[in-house]
């Protein structure tokens, strides 16, 4: 059974200019411990397809499941939970808070949880030191560097141990060498057996992948699944 | 790290924000501070003052006469009432309901006698209860002392050119001037001092009194209703209460009340409109990062959470010092206002208020900006996803 499940999954934006169908019904499994890149041209759908997959805003039909959960049978605040404990986020352009430390960044989804202040910091610790940052702790993010950053959001990612991590653009700001090595860390942690959903515009990535898909006018164009996984493209 | 952990370095970050918070509210606080401590300050300033001001109650017999002076000029003896009342019968003062609130009762008994060839007023007081009512009162030399010893008033006594410890001779008796009074500018000037048994015997009027002074003047005593329950236990006098001064001064210092209820009403309306407009901007400016801590995980509940505790700490902050800064300002304005002011104190309970109010307020002006954030949707507040 897939651990992902797309049924007919579309987007429709109602603009002033009329309707801008962002996602056209489309239909996807993806196995646990895949690492699948999502690519195609700008207004492809990439980042609608992220953003739904995410939890983060309601599809026009179709239903999401992750992990056999209906997602958007969720009220909105059930959904905020599930965020917090099936999703790790690594934003475009790090999205890291300016005023807090790249400790306090990585606790940040333990925050609203139960778990204590210590726990926290432990936590967070492990995961800066997974991602070689054990160093730099009480550092802002502006006293970091591009990749820097960039392991902080992905330590932030991990902090909670999610199932998944939906990762939006992660090399898009930096130079070619850092990209290697954050793709690197991706790659081990998908090693380790996390499921990584990316998107990216940069072909250089795409030999990390184990399975790419390639949007093209809001639908499913090219589709390279690995023999164990299915596609069914219905837009 | 909890919601207020995130609050508190936000608010360090942005120090300049935090600060125009601050004083925007601080202002407000302080000026409700400031108007109360000074109202309360004037308030017990008028009220000490009362204390001190002698009778404000005046007991007379009851004439079926019409009064045959006016401003102070009467016709020679016509006004001159014979009638006393019964020494007897003023124990019966301290029976009435509101008897706790008489401070004191001093009756005295008025009559001409002749002193070294000139006709003298004479007023025999109980000169314990007499002294301690009229405070203002000076007197070189000392107070009565002994049933043989007499007060003179100034011009008494620079008629009759006495001084301390000289001898006067009354209807055959010999009495030492035991002080004169300083000059009042009142009809005592005119008076010799007796004590009460003295005058009486002088004047032949053993138990009868001509007029009784009480003192029971207080900020919220019910004067009026202690004429009315004097004058039940004393159907045959007349009781007046002496209280037109003391009425202005409390009327005016009702409208200084009031004017200062509108101006505090006023600058915390501002001050909770800096509030908004600050915190709204800020969510506004803030809805990246809020849609991040949404994607993240926090539900609604914790990012208006997250948002009244920062406006909480603001409030807490402001409160604080705008309660120190509204006494400092009443410290320094009272004088101002009033002479002789005994000062505004540091009043605690008004601290534990002005936070109060200021959190109050900083959560009226911040909840709507709070809701406004929280209802904000994650994937168009982040746009980047």
């Amino acid at each position: 059974m897939s651990f992902i499940t797309l049924n007919n999954l579309s987007k429709t934006y109602h603009t002033e200019a009329g309707e801008v169908r962002a996602l056209k019904p489309t239909g996807l499994e993806i196995a646990e411990g895949s690492f699948l890149g999502i690519v195609g041209p700008s207004g492809s759908g990439k980042s609608t397809l992220l953003t739904l997959l995410g939890g983060l805003a309601k599809p026009s039909a179709g239903s999401l499941l992750i992990d056999g959960i209906d997602v958007y049978r969720m009220n909105e605040e059930k959904r905020a939970d599930f965020r917090r404990e099936y999703i790790g986020f690594v934003f475009q352009a790090y999205n890291l808070i300016p005023y807090l430390t790249a400790e306090e960044n990585v606790m940040l989804p333990l925050a609203v949880t139960s778990m204590s202040s210590r726990k926290q910091r432990q936590a967070a610790l492990t995961a800066l030191q997974r991602v070689g940052l054990a160093n730099r702790v009480g550092h802002l993010p502006n006293q970091l560097s591009g990749g820097e950053q960039e392991r902080v959001a992905i330590a932030r990612a991990l902090v909670n141990n999610p199932p998944m991590i939906l990762a939006d653009e992660p090399t898009g700001s930096l130079d070619s060498s850092t990209s290697a090595e954050i793709m690197d860390l991706f790659q081990e942690l998908n090693h380790e057996g996390q499921t990584i959903l990316m998107v990216t515009h940069n072909v250089e990535n795409r030999k990390y992948f184990d399975r790419v898909v390639s949007l093209r006018d809001g639908c499913v164009d090219v589709d390279e699944p690995k023999p164990t996984v299915k596609v069914a493209a219905t837009g | 790290m909890k919601l207020t952990g995130i609050a508190i370095r936000n608010l360090e970050r942005r120090k300049a924000r935090m600060a125009f918070l601050i004083v925007g509210l601080m202002v407000g606080v302080a000026t409700v501070v400031a108007l109360l401590s000074l109202t309360s300050a004037m308030s017990a300033d008028i009220q000490h003052k009362m204390e001190n001001y002698g009778a404000n109650i005046l007991l007379t017999p009851k004439s079926n006469d019409l009064s045959l002076s006016y401003g102070g000029i009467s016709l020679g003896g016509v006004s001159v009432d014979t009638r006393e009342l019964n020494q007897d019968d003023l124990p019966k003062i301290e029976t009435i309901p509101n008897s706790r609130n008489i401070s004191a009762v001093a009756p005295k008994v008025l009559g001409a006698v002749e002193v070294n060839g000139a006709q003298v007023l004479i007023m025999g007081v109980d000169e314990k209860v007499e002294f301690h009512l009229k405070r203002w009162w000076s007197i070189a030399g000392e107070p009565i002392g002994a049933p043989d010893q007499l007060v003179a008033g100034s011009l008494v006594a620079a008629k009759l050119q006495l001084h301390p410890s000289d001898n006067v001779e009354i209807s055959g008796e010999t009495f030492v001037v035991s002080g004169i009074l300083t000059e009042t500018g009142s009809q005592d000037d005119n008076l010799l001092l007796a004590p009460l048994a003295t005058a009486q015997r002088l004047l032949g009027k053993e138990g009868k009194v001509s007029f009784v002074e009480v003192a029971a003047l207080c900020a919220d005593c019910p004067v009026d209703d202690m004429v009315r329950q004097i004058s039940s236990v004393l159907p045959d006098v007349k009781v007046n209460a002496i209280q037109q001064v003391v009425k202005t001064r409390m009327h005016a210092l009702g409208e200084f009340r009031n004017f200062s209820l509108a101006v505090s009403l006023v600058v915390l309306f501002v001050g909770s409109l800096v509030v908004f407009v600050t915190m709204m901007g800020s969510v506004n400016e803030r809805c990246h990062e809020i849609g991040i801590f949404r994607a993240l995980g926090f539900r609604k509940h914790h990012v208006v959470r997250l948002i009244l505790t920062e406006a909480g700490i603001v409030s807490i902050i402001a409160g604080a010092a705008g309660f120190v800064f509204g006494t400092m300002a009443a410290k320094g304005v009272l004088p101002l206002l009033v002479e002789n002011a005994h000062g505004v104190v540091w009043n605690f309970v008004l601290g534990g208020g002005s936070v109060l109010l200021a959190i109050l307020l900083g959560a009226l002006a911040a909840i709507y900006p709070a809701l406004h954030a929280s209802k904000l949707d994650p994937a168009d507040a982040l746009r980047t996803l």
